[in-house]
């Protein structure tokens, strides 16, 4: 058996590392169990679970009362956005993350949300409706490219999405009758749901805010689900996954018809905040941004999708007011963020661990040799 | 025979690859209980033959799962008619844990539709212990602890990899296991682990189809062996019988060196001239 040497090296090297995590993980369980809060937050110590609902509750609400005391004017409408982009991009990194495509049409799904919301609410339609509607029509055409891209390899789906994207601003600029062409089409109702008025960028906001984390919680469970990680291990090997029995295009399609949803949200979102709505609202700039903020993110953890999406959102929206000047601080810096952060912000907490523990080590290292050789 | 004395049998399948016969004709039949051997020099066609099986690479030909045709179905529908698959080299995603992939190998064994997550946060707790002590319970069968469920699976050594890919492929409950070189990668005391795990499930009704080129093992473990050449049947028999043809013999002292070549499903699998 020639393999036999090799593995065995590498069985010894692996077991002192596996042993002391067993451990580690059986405390963390003990130390759960004892805590009495946990079981009130919902963590019934079952591993492999994602965070309690009830802490998720507890930050919308604290967001909800204290942020549109302390931000307001420009920023709280920026920080509106921000809520916006975060929505789509969480659907975009499903179905970057999950369903393996490299999308460029997610601010064209948005753009099929936001007119079926702008274009239906009303008298007639109320706003509940309507923009269920628009994540409905969301869905819709992004699993229709979720269709065509289970057929074909991933950097063919880039040209596909482009496609897509491409036709939809056609048919929104060309359509004028529907859709004002060019010149865009107006809200026609004020939009208030739960006592909330929408106008209102506050009310907004607290409204934007519960919708995020709503979807934040279902992007996770889908992460954490069954589903889920058949999906994350189809994206590396698709015979494992067909091996384990995953209908792989079915569950693509899936992906991509969940990350529409998302994404039809948020584009009714925009046509309740800006009161408008014109082709320019969802140009293939607004997709790079989302595709940015989502590659940015790095884990596709929706936690750290939206706060790329913060922090992109502002960057943006900032530097628009530097013209030239500040679109090259703007690439520049998704440069140096990209050399020194390869991973995504998801990753920073493994590298600054992985540097502090470096630090550690040196400095161990160090004080031995002097005690040793000196 | 009746069906239910059969765990798989092939009747004449073929596989070509644009104009080559990677597999012709080949008929064999496995009972429950029983570990049946593919042997053959590399290109023979084995692992094309688990492929033809598992639907990666299309064929012709009638394939039967426990007296149920299979062909015709995709990958998806055959494992869920009890079919189980490992690989030679699992290639799994980086940040997945050991237990991420034991629970994919679940699959519809245990519907969890992903709403359940977000909806019943209970039932879904609940699926998920259930299946955590499921996958203790058969890493503990090659002595695994369940510590190593929260390890990812790009830290494992290989042997280790291996034996969590096969418990991936038992949290389905197939009736019929297909095993693409258990052994490579292993040491000894994991060697002697797998042919006890092995012989405990066979024990256990489970129909399993070995490809492997440890032959100390595969002449330990199987009961029935089909000897291929260029991608044809050449004998059937008891490792005793197989092992005593001259060809077999010469195939693998040939080609011992060679053995990792002969891996993944791939349509360019080298088809021997």
């Amino acid at each position: 058996m020639p393999a036999t040497g090799s593995s065995q090296r590498s069985e010894e090297a692996a077991a002192p590392a596996a042993a002391p995590l067993a451990e580690e993980h059986a405390a963390r369980h003990a130390r759960a169990a004892r805590r009495g809060l946990a079981t009130i937050l919902g963590d019934r110590g079952v591993p492999g679970r994602q965070r309690p609902l009830l802490t998720r509750l507890i930050a919308v609400a604290l967001l909800v009362q204290v942020v549109p005391g302390l931000v307001s004017g420009p920023n709280l409408l920026t920080l509106n956005l921000a809520c916006v982009y975060a929505m789509a991009a969480i659907g975009l990194s499903i179905v970057f993350s999950l369903g393996g495509f490299v999308s460029v049409a997610q601010a064209a799904v948005m753009a099929v949300g936001g007119y079926i919301l702008i274009l239906l609410f009303g008298p007639t339609v109320g706003f509940p409706v309507a923009l269920l509607l628009a994540g409905l029509g969301g869905a819709l055409v992004s699993a229709l490219t979720g269709i065509v891209g289970a057929r074909v390899k991933s950097h063919y789906f880039i040209l596909i999405s482009l496609a897509l994207a491409e036709t939809i601003q056609l048919v929104i600029t060309n359509a004028t009758s529907v859709t004002g062409g060019a010149n865009g089409v107006g809200l026609k109702a004020p939009a208030s749901v739960l006592g909330l008025d929408l106008g209102l960028p506050t009310d907004y906001f607290r409204f934007i805010t519960i919708l995020t984390f709503v979807v934040i919680y279902l992007a996770d469970s889908l992460r954490a689900s069954r589903a889920g990680l058949a999906l994350r291990a189809q994206t590396v090997d698709g015979y494992l996954a067909l091996a384990a029995g995953v209908a792989i295009g079915r569950y693509r399609i899936m992906a991509t018809a969940i990350g529409g949803v998302f994404a039809g949200l948020a584009g009714g979102m925009v046509a309740i905040r800006d009161g408008y709505l014109g082709p320019q609202n969802f140009g293939l700039d607004t997709s790079i941004l989302l595709l940015l903020m989502v590659v940015i993110a790095g884990t596709g953890r929706a936690g750290s999708v939206v706060v790329s999406a913060l922090i992109l959102t502002f960057l943006s929206q900032g530097l628009l007011t530097l013209t030239s000047t500040g679109t090259l601080i703007y690439g520049m810096g998704l440069i140096v963020l990209i050399i020194f952060a390869p991973e995504g912000l998801g990753g920073l907490p493994r590298l600054a661990r992985g540097a502090l523990g470096r630090l550690g080590a040196r400095r161990a290292g160090t004080a031995s040799d002097d005690g040793g050789e000196r | 025979m009746s069906a239910g004395e059969i765990g798989l049998e092939l009747r004449d399948v073929s596989v070509q690859f644009g104009g080559i016969h990677a597999v012709q004709g080949v008929d064999f039949s496995v009972a429950p209980s029983r570990v049946h051997g593919l042997v053959g020099p590399n290109g023979s066609g084995k692992t094309t033959i688990l492929n033809a099986i598992c639907g990666f690479v299309g064929s012709d030909g009638e394939i039967e799962v426990g007296g149920a045709r299979i062909d015709g179905m995709g990958s998806y529908g055959r494992m869920r008619r009890g079919l189980g698959r490992t690989f030679q080299n699992p290639r799994p995603a980086r940040e997945l844990t050991v237990r991420d992939l034991l629970r994919i190998g679940e699959h519809d064994r245990k519907a969890q539709p992903w709403w359940q997550v977000a909806l019943t946060p209970r039932a879904a707790d609940r699926a998920l212990r259930e299946s955590n002590e499921r996958a203790s319970r058969l890493l503990a069968m090659v002595d695994i602890g369940p510590g190593l469920l929260e390890q990812q699976l790009v830290n494992l050594p290989a042997g280790v990899l291996k034996m969590v890919d096969i418990a991936r492929a038992l949290m389905g409950a197939p009736r019929v296991l297909l095993l693409d070189e258990p052994t490579s990668g292993m040491n000894d005391v994991e060697i002697d682990l797998l042919h006890a795990a092995l012989r405990e499930l066979s024990g256990d009704s489970l129909t399993i189809l070995l490809v492997e080129h440890n032959l100390r093992f595969m002449f330990d473990i199987c009961d029935s062996m089909t000897v291929l050449a260029t991608g044809r049947v050449v004998g059937h028999g008891t490792p005793t019988e197989v092992f005593q043809r001259e060809e077999v013999i010469h195939a693998y002292m040939g080609s011992s060196t060679a053995s990792v070549h002969e891996s993944r499903p791939h349509p360019v699998e080298p088809s021997a001239g």
